[in-house]
């Protein structure tokens, strides 16, 4: 009962209606949280539907905008809105032009394209727009209904089982990507460094700042993001020449038929279950749900052979999981303030800015903006399903803008928001310094996302770890005499060593490259 | 890739971008060890500000030696100069300027319209380096994209056009200065369809973030006369 009285909570702080000022009108009164989370939603999809604009990129690119939000809870709810509207534009793209988004909808690339290939385009579309909305329903309860009791746990963590559990976190994290888990850790301890940067929390000194005076509040969270992910991935893709296999079919029916969603309702049912539970995984889990899915129902199907030749099981059941593991992945987040992949983290970043530290106590701090968070995640599904579907024809015309129009725009767009954040310059030059960086990173064979992880984690870990020390009196077996910190380290050792192991390591390889 | 095996003497590079990731590495590691050799590191007890900071940076140098290790003993993908020749020039232009600089302030001159010298004579040095390339484009286009350059090069020049104008002339000028430099980093660009886009999108750019989301934002300075 608990739960419905915290879900009420948050649906009242959605739903909060407030006088607004406009210009010529006067006040107003506007539901501005729901306005808040439809403009999210809108502009997430627009910018996310662009080929060769994920959803780490779509949200460091619109991440400045929300920091001019005054209120924490409305920033945060268009940020969650962004956030399912970037996602539902990479399966969108995905299915129409064969591009991923991310490495969640690889998968839909697979049957959804192939599906828009025979015409059938408006019903992959629409297929995976109900299965998303089903999913992130049932993701809303298990969220609400997980949420108390982890925060309860995590309320009896001292600094040394927080420690514990981040180093779990970031290996879970390593595990669970694709690419080499060498130059993975490699990359999260440079992460780790860049944190460093700036005043030191303890003692009031300088730290790496070279004397230069900008640098003394540390690297700035959302230069560094843009830098690495929006303009280093620009330059990735001027590389490559356009190859867009836009399909010139006609889109079709939006709405499946009887069959469709006969043949739709078990996959949708299970990739959800399978989504939701991978999902809550602290390491990046949510990726494995659409691969999950898609094995299963594979192996499960009467005519395997249908698949990978426009099954629609192979889109209703990954487009469910990923929807769901998308959703249930903020509980790690929201319960421990652990993020466990790269999109997770920029909203670290964001509630940082906002003034708020994730962790278990903004739950019980704000209760107001936690529920409303999650309510909003309810709504944001709910507008997707209304804004998308009608929609469509727009989504196609933003898919036939050539990159070389593209690209410009992009980088405008964030350049304004990159000097409206603090009003400076210096930060646009901060950028493109850390886009050459992470643009020699990708050449040298590193993937970034790992980075930013390690960088949104630092400071918390060198606080907690250092805390742990001196309550201990710089021993180090504090670690393994707790018996939570004990077992969360020997958790991620094992699943360090697994992953190194050469037999683990060919599977896992195969596992992303199915 | 395109040079997979490099002899060297007896030994064999056998993945030269492990090799080269690992050296890069122990470079970032040293040069992080120097910035921070003031800092006083203390003890487990009671930490000082610079022992997680070393602490890593061991654990980095270590995972760095690793991947030198690795490009040594495995075969792995190989490197190519377009793929880096784009930093290493910034990097170069970066000293040259230092360079100029120094010696500039040495000879009296602590600052130019209001920079440090250094700064001027960064943006000089990489104005002339631009407009060079630029020319390559015209002349020669395919070694300049075979060349690694013309991406990072103009998209880079893009954004130090930005934020040397934002301030100083106004969004009028800062963005179509972004869009047009920055366009020239993609070969499909065509001229006149940049120009006009270049002007369209600014204007976009200004009804919406200067008045629809008020941000403090300057969009046309002429001193003395006009501040919109």
């Amino acid at each position: 009962m608990d739960m419905l009285a915290n879900l009420g909570l948050g649906f009242s702080t959605i739903l909060n209606i407030v006088p607004v000022e406009l210009p010529g009108i006067g006040a107003v009164p506007l539901p501005m949280n729901i306005i808040l989370c439809f403009i999210g939603c809108l502009v997430g999809t627009l910018i996310g539907v662009l080929p060769g604009v994920g959803p780490i990129a779509t949200i460091t690119m619109l991440l400045p905008i929300t920091f001019q939000l005054g209120n924490p809870t409305g920033a945060l709810v268009m940020l969650a809105g962004i956030y399912y509207g970037a996602q539902y534009g990479g399966s969108t793209t995905a299915i129409l032009v064969n591009i991923p988004g991310e490495a969640t909808s690889v998968v839909t690339t697979l049957d959804g394209h192939e599906m828009a290939k025979q015409g059938r385009a408006g019903v992959a579309l629409g297929i995976s727009a109900i299965g998303s909305f089903f999913a992130g329903c049932v993701a809303t309860v298990v969220i609400a209904a997980l949420a108390a009791p982890l925060t309860g746990v995590a309320l009896l963590f001292g600094p040394a089982e927080y420690f514990a559990l981040m180093v779990m976190g970031l290996i879970f994290a390593v595990v669970l990507a694709r690419g080499s888990v060498a130059k993975a850790v490699t990359m999260i301890l440079v992460g780790l460094l860049l944190s460093t940067i700036g005043t030191d929390l303890e003692t009031g000194q300088e730290r790496l700042t070279f004397g230069f005076a900008p640098l003394s509040d540390g690297v700035d969270f959302a230069v560094l993001a843009m830098g690495v992910f929006g303009f280093a991935e620009v330059l990735r893709n001027l590389e490559v020449s356009e190859n867009r296999d836009v399909v010139n079919k006609p889109i079709g029916r939006l709405l499946p038929s009887l069959d469709d969603l006969k043949a739709s309702v078990a996959p949708v049912l299970r990739g959800t279950a399978l989504g939701a539970s991978l999902g809550i995984l602290p390491g990046n889990g949510a990726v494995l749900g659409p691969f999950a899915s898609y094995t299963l129902e594979k192996k499960i199907a009467k005519d395997p052979r249908r698949f990978g030749r426009g099954a629609i099981e192979g889109v209703a059941g990954p487009e469910s999981a990923n929807n769901a593991g998308a959703q249930t992945s903020f509980i790690p987040l929201l319960t421990l303030g652990i993020p466990p992949n790269a999109v997770m983290a920029l909203m670290v970043g964001a509630m940082t800015i906002q003034g708020i530290i994730p962790g278990p106590q903004v739950m019980t701090r704000n209760p107001d903006l936690f529920w409303g968070m999650i309510a909003s995640m309810w709504i944001g599904n709910l507008m997707l399903l209304i804004i998308n579907l009608p929609l469509i024809g727009l989504w196609v015309r933003l898919l036939k803008v050539p990159y070389r129009l593209m690209f410009p725009a992009i980088l405008v767009f964030s350049c304004i928001g990159i000097y409206s954040v603090n009003n400076s310059p210096a930060d646009v030059v901060f950028t493109a310094v850390f886009a050459l960086f992470g643009y020699s990173l990708i050449k040298l064979g590193f993937e970034p996302a790992p980075m930013l992880l390690g960088f949104v984690l630092g400071k918390l870990m060198e606080e907690n770890l250092r805390r742990a020390l001196i309550i201990s009196r710089g021993d180090m077996v504090t670690f393994l005499e707790k018996p939570i910190s004990a077992t969360l380290l020997a958790i991620a050792a094992v699943m360090l060593c697994l992953a190194l192991l050469p037999s683990v390591r060919k599977s896992r390889d195969e596992v992303f490259t199915e | 890739m395109k040079t997979p095996k490099v002899e060297m003497g007896a030994i064999r590079v056998r993945g030269a971008q492990n090799l080269v990731a690992g050296l890069s590495l122990l470079g970032l590691a040293a040069f992080a060890a120097w910035a921070a050799s003031d800092l006083p590191l203390g003890r487990l007890g009671s930490m000082g500000p610079g022992m997680v900071p070393y602490a890593i940076m061991g654990l980095i140098a270590l995972f760095a030696l690793g991947l030198v290790a690795n490009g040594f003993l495995k075969d792995g993908e190989g490197v190519a100069l377009a793929d880096y020749s784009a930093v290493i020039l910034v990097a170069a232009i970066g000293v040259v300027a230092l360079v100029a600089g120094a010696s500039l302030k040495a000879a009296g001159i602590a600052q130019l319209w209001g920079y440090p010298p250094s700064v001027v004579a960064f943006c000089a040095v990489y104005l002339l380096v631009m407009v060079w390339l630029a020319i390559q484009a015209v002349r020669r286009p395919t070694w300049l994209d075979r060349s690694g350059l013309r991406g990072p090069i103009f998209v880079v020049g893009g954004l130090l056009a930005f934020a040397l104008t934002v301030r100083t002339v106004g969004l009028v000028l800062a963005g179509p200065l972004l869009a047009v430099i920055s366009g020239a980093a993609s070969s499909e660009t065509r001229l006149k369809e940049l120009l006009i886009f270049a002007v369209a999108i600014t204007a976009v750019c200004i009804v919406m973030f200067k008045y629809a989301l008020k941000l403090p934002m300057p969009v046309l300075i002429i001193p003395g006369v006009i501040y919109l």
